[in-house]
């Protein structure tokens, strides 16, 4: 094994003996079902923003997004540059009605708190399968790109997918069962943190990569082709403002950030989360930038030979580019960052299964019993594992789906509906099973729109002009009182 | 903000979005998709090149719905307010973030880059956005209510 390499794989192993670490640490403070699944609501404003932040960049931050930057020039940028706004949603729409129906009704997931709003639990329960089918495809893309982060790591280990897949999961597993969210909260800290490291080193890694730095790189691509670092790229005006519309608004609508508003101690400290999560995601976006910019300048210029896939232009990066202990902390940090995604689609679906369908049913959740939502954890890794590694179409689809999904099934029901008492559990139902239909069929359907529009962005569209006309053409809701004063409330 | 304007916030974003739906259907059907079509790098394998072809038609359709986008965000954001200063915010990153959007559509990379910057940057503004009274909450209980 190269110097380089067991350099880099040290990192990896400190961070995961971290991990674990941090897992045994928080069973002590795990005693129940509000413990496992809202982490006791005790978390402080810098551990709700990091979680939120980390939990956001997943791994395809660091490595489909300079990816697309390397093939398309500045398209994707569109994705990277909704960070602000995307969260003045999350924090100013979304964060103090959610967190104050959580608290009153000591809500534990986010169904149960739609169901709380809506006064219905059916509601409950469609919000509990669109969780469920995001998480499957969201969980299943996380294990496969963390177990081929493994595998380009090792390069001379002799491992298989399957046995790099079950070596991530089996930490991932090991700290979320053994702290559950209260785990997940504070591994998400330190992941956080190692990324936003990572997203440093490599910003400086990258201006140094090139004769002139950044200046230099965008003199050489606007040589090559000037349409290139504009605005658009390659991808198309109508299909780069699509991307806006759903990763904006649709950044509202992903349970797996939006649950930790209702994990917070008290609403003042979103007031330190808010700013955190902006300046976090803005750093990790222009390590997206900065990584495709480079490589692409690299290639353009002759310096390195072109690519065999968008995809190799991180790794080639960090190959090429970085010290090794530069690339040690960003594969730790690659890994984090789908692991923080998963352990929070871990979370919330295990919630999904053991309490909100069961409640929905009619059956009371036994809140003492966290052994159960060990097991439904445990169950829904192995499901996602299963699908990650045996039907990758379907992962592949519902990968692809899942944020569109979220977005255009939560943003009307939670991001409107907890701001406008005049929204119906009706209209909810409506919006959920229209963006349903209209995202998988759109995507099963294999049709592609004019202009390579966005089906998410479609579905947004549909779902909330639904919601609205359904909620005024229905008579008004008669509130919960405790309720309509949340609502009320300025 | 009261419950009717909310009510007309609502209607009015549900009308923004029919709205985008159908300036999204118009671009379709009057301007064809191959204009948007990339094509290979004529050197360099694996990279994608913008469309050789430029339509005027297409980048008035984009100038609309981007710049009605950005209206309908910050409309659907209003919810939030009470009025007052967070509203005027409001309207101003608003404003701004429209402003910088047609920057975009210049033929210099370096000012369509610059909108880019300002269509991100701008929303910072909410940063600043006052926040509502009554917001303290005691934490751990699960039935904790406002504190005065």
């Amino acid at each position: 094994m190269s110097e380089r390499t067991t350099i880099q794989l040290a990192c990896v192993v400190v961070y995961a003996l971290v991990c674990i670490g941090v897992g045994v640490w928080s069973r002590r403070r795990t005693h129940d079902r509000r413990d496992y699944f809202m982490a006791g609501r005790r978390l402080n404003g810098w551990v709700t923003g990091l979680g939120i932040f980390a939990s956001t960049l997943s791994g395809f931050s660091f490595v489909g997004g300079p990816g697309l930057i390397y093939a398309q020039g500045f398209s994707s940028m569109w994705i990277v540059i909704t960070g602000p706004l995307a969260h003045a949603f999350t924090f100013l729409l979304v964060a103090r009605p959610l967190r104050r129906i959580a608290g009153r009704f000591d809500a534990l997931s986010l169904p149960e708190a739609v169901a709380r709003r809506y006064d219905n639990p059916r509601t409950g329960l469609l919000t509990a399968c669109v969780v469920i089918a995001g998480v499957l495809g969201y969980l299943g893309t996380q294990i496969l790109a963390m177990a081929n982060a493994l595998l380009f790591l090792m390069p001379d280990a002799g491992l298989t997918l399957v046995q790099s897949a079950a070596i991530v999961t089996g930490v991932l597993l090991l700290y979320c069962t053994i702290g559950g969210s209260v785990a997940a909260a504070y591994t998400d800290v330190v992941q956080g943190v190692l990324m936003l490291v990572a997203a440093g080193g490599v910003l400086f890694a990258a201006s140094t990569s090139f004769s002139g730095g950044f200046s230099g790189m965008l003199e050489t691509l606007e040589r090559d082709e000037a349409a290139s670092v504009g605005a658009w790229g390659a991808f198309g005006m109508l299909g780069c403002l699509s991307w806006y519309l759903t990763f904006t608004l649709g950044s509202c609508g992903q349970p797996h950030a939006i649950t930790r508003l209702m994990m917070t101690r008290r609403l003042s400290d979103l007031r330190v989360a808010f700013p955190l999560v902006v300046i976090a995601g803005m750093i990790g976006g222009l390590l997206w930038m900065a990584v495709g910019t480079s490589m692409r300048a690299l290639v353009v210029s002759g310096e390195l030979a072109p690519l065999a896939s968008p995809d190799q232009a991180a790794p080639t990066f960090l190959a090429t580019q970085a010290s090794p202990l530069l690339a040690g902390v960003v594969f730790a940090g690659i890994l984090a960052a789908s692991m923080s995604t998963a352990d929070g689609f871990l979370n919330i679906g295990a919630a999904a299964l053991v309490h909100d369908l069961p409640a929905a049913l009619g059956r009371v959740s036994e809140r003492r019993n966290v052994s159960g939502a060990r097991w439904a954890t445990v169950g829904l890794c192995a499901v996602a594992f299963g699908i990650a590694l045996q039907w990758k179409d379907l992962l592949g689809l519902l990968g692809v789906a899942a944020w569109g999904l979220f977005a255009a099934g939560l943003v009307p029901v939670i991001a409107i509906g907890f701001n406008w008492r005049r929204a119906t559990a009706r209209a909810a139902n409506w919006a959920l099973v229209a963006s349903l239909i209209v995202n998988l069929g759109l995507r099963l359907s294999g049709w592609t729109l004019p202009h390579r529009i966005d089906p998410g962005a479609v579905a947004l569209l549909v779902s909330v002009a639904v919601f609205v006309l359904v909620s005024l053409a229905s008579p008004p809701p008669e509130l919960d009182p405790e309720v309509a004063e949340i609502l009320d409330g300025d | 903000m009261s419950r009717r304007g909310r009510d007309r916030v609502a209607l009015v974003v549900a009308l923004g979005a029919i709205g985008l739906l159908l300036a999204g259907l118009g671009a379709a059907l009057t301007v064809p998709s191959e204009v948007t079509s990339d094509r290979p790098h004529p050197v360099l394998p694996g990279l994608r090149s913008a469309p050789t072809e430029t339509s005027t038609a297409l980048t008035h359709w984009a100038r609309l719905i981007g710049s009605g986008l950005l209206l309908w965000l910050f409309g659907i954001l209003s919810l939030a307010t009470s009025g007052g200063s967070g509203r005027r915010l409001l309207i101003v990153s608003a404003l701004f973030s429209v402003i910088a959007f047609q920057l975009c559509f210049s033929a210099d990379p370096a000012w369509a880059r610059a909108g880019m910057v300002g269509v991100w940057l701008l929303p910072l503004i909410t940063l600043a956005w006052p926040v509502p009274r009554g917001e303290e909450q005691a934490g751990g209980s699960g039935s904790e209510e406002d504190a005065p």
